[in-house]
């Protein structure tokens, strides 16, 4: 547990390193204190396969190497911060307290009845102990570096990134046990990271009402708190596009970088510096893509030889088609589809004079991932029934708070000018 | 705050209220009726004596009910759950293997494995055994 709160206090420190302020309480830590999970989380999950990839034996190495990374964030966050410029003032009104109330009642509502589903099933769901704690045990249990990501067990799926393996793995070595409640606590940090980071930049780039309302949308998506619960890396993923390291959580993760860098280059025009923060990332999971053998299920060459025939056949896109509408009316058992309650809200809020085009990134960037999920969909060579079954709802969710980002963020002002 | 605005909000809390509420009486009455051991942890608990018998590494044979489909949801889950019960151990679904691991549902005669190379090492309860496959030592 203490080496969890040590990961959140460097990735709190990164946060500062990267995106500098003055040493006292600043304006935007807010925004950096919800990210912190995520970058801590990543930190140790990097210090830990860095490690196992030269030979060093946990957990003292790794642990070490840990606090090592946290040492360097706090001292670079401690260097910059005198010349750093103070955060920038939060704009828009405050959140009226009812407003604050009700975003606190649903966000409550979440947590406990997520503390209820992981206390009744501390091992969490299928997709868990098969691929992601399994992982984790293998990492804990294994002297040596071969077996976790042994083609044998092909169905774990050894080519995953281990963003959630591998920091479980530290974690666990740092609690001395293979402790479940470590995991549920991870998954906790990060579910709170996926409402945090939109949250709070939404409060300060436009004022604590539209915030309060972000909060409420984002925890009222129950699929968020179920899949929290299952222990899957869904929501480490919803996470991670909404704070980072989204390509080193799950395959689909690296869609999303390659949207992103695409979406900076249209809009933004700051590439370089994007390049420049995902590089580390970056050459971490080279090194592990070129080091596993196992090949992703989507390129493998068995399932590659027939995309020209699925991508040719026109009943697939039908199919996938229906499968999303169906989703996203009953995402999240919302009482009404959530699609139209966002379009409801947009009719009555309307949009705000004008849209910076920065603005409209976060929406543009979860339709295109929308889209390379429908066209992996398409392609893919499982069972298509099966396929949208099981992982629609998920791929929806990945998006979910991001998406509502975006929506919250284009959205007009609820006081009048 | 005009008017409108507060109808878009209430619109919005009134569905995420609703979502959440649900989740958490849903989840309530789950939680009141769940076994006081979770699935995963009484299913690998059966195979706690086992991972002591065997090596800390290397791989192990799998075998379930004979006739069992390949497809079938229930035998894939207390595969995995196996493998994750005897990790680092690698378990394959084969009975290639020296060592084979029985996870059976239906009486099944040793005698009649015997015939086929599988010695029975020992038998754990719950339909687990660990066997010796004669053909792959």
């Amino acid at each position: 547990m203490l080496l969890l709160l040590v990961s959140v206090i460097a990735g709190f420190a990164l946060a500062r390193a990267i995106w500098p302020a003055p040493r006292q309480w600043s304006a935007c830590d807010p925004v950096r204190l919800a990210v912190a999970p995520v970058l801590g989380t990543g930190l140790a999950s990097v210090a830990y396969y860095l490690v196992r990839l030269v030979g060093g034996g946990p957990p003292v190495s790794a642990i070490g190497t840990l606090l090592l990374f946290s040492a360097a964030a706090v001292g670079a966050a401690y260097l910059r911060a005198p010349a750093a410029e103070a955060d920038p003032l939060p704009q828009g009104s405050k959140a009226p307290i009812w407003m604050t109330a009700l975003a606190g009642v649903a966000a409550a509502l979440a947590a406990i009845s997520f503390l209820l589903m992981v206390a009744a099933a501390p091992h969490g769901e299928w997709d868990a102990w098969s691929i992601w704690n399994l992982r984790a045990r293998f990492l804990f249990r294994a002297v040596e570096f071969v077996s976790p990501f042994s083609p044998l067990i092909e169905w774990t799926h050894p080519d995953y990134p281990l963003f959630l393996p591998a920091s479980i793995t530290l974690f666990w070595h740092g609690a001395g046990e293979e402790s479940m409640r470590v995991v549920a606590l991870l998954q906790a940090g990060l579910a709170c990271s996926a409402l945090a980071a939109p949250f709070t930049v939404i409060r300060h780039v436009r004022g604590g009402a539209l915030a309060a309302v972000t909060a409420l949308a984002i925890a009222g998506g129950s699929t968020l708190v179920r899949n929290a619960a299952t222990l899957y890396a869904d929501v480490p993923l919803a996470a991670c596009m909404a704070a980072g390291m989204a390509a080193w959580t799950k395959n689909e993760g690296q869609l999303f970088l390659i949207i992103l860098l695409a979406a900076a280059a249209v809009a933004w025009r700051h590439i370089p510096y994007l390049l420049a923060g995902a590089a580390p990332m970056l050459a971490v999971l080279g090194i592990f893509k070129l080091k596993s053998t196992a090949a992703n299920d989507l390129v493998n060459s068995a399932n590659a030889a027939n995309y020209g025939s699925r991508l040719a056949d026109l009943n697939r896109y039908w199919i996938t088609f229906w499968g999303f509408i169906s989703e996203s009316l009953t995402f999240s058992h919302f009482l009404i589809p959530p699609v139209l309650v966002f379009a409801v809200w947009l009719a009555l809020v309307r949009l705000r004079q004008p849209v910076p085009r920065t603005r409209w990134i976060p929406l543009a960037v979860a339709g295109a991932q929308l889209a390379g999920y429908f066209l992996v969909f398409v392609a893919t060579a499982a069972d298509l029934d099966w396929q949208i079954n099981g992982s629609m709802a998920r791929l929806l969710l990945h998006v979910w708070p991001i998406a509502l980002f975006g929506v919250f963020l284009v959205s007009a002002d609820l006081t009048p000018e | 705050m005009y008017a409108r605005a507060v109808g878009a909000v209430l619109i919005v809390a009134a569905v995420s209220l609703a979502s959440t509420g649900r989740l958490f009486t849903q989840v309530a009455d789950f939680y009141t009726q769940a076994p006081v051991v979770d699935g995963v942890t009484e299913f690998t608990g059966r195979l706690a004596q086992l991972k002591a018998m065997l090596p800390a590494s290397g791989v192990a044979g799998y075998m379930t009910d004979p006739g069992t489909p390949a497809t079938d949801t229930n035998a894939q889950a207390e595969y995995h759950l196996v493998q994750y019960a005897l990790a680092p151990v690698l378990v394959v679904y084969s009975t290639e293997q020296r060592y084979v691991i029985g996870n059976f549902h239906n009486r099944i005669s040793t005698g009649s494995l015997r015939e086929q190379g599988f010695e029975l090492v020992r038998e754990f309860g719950n339909g687990i055994a660990l066997f010796e496959n004669a053909k792959a030592k």
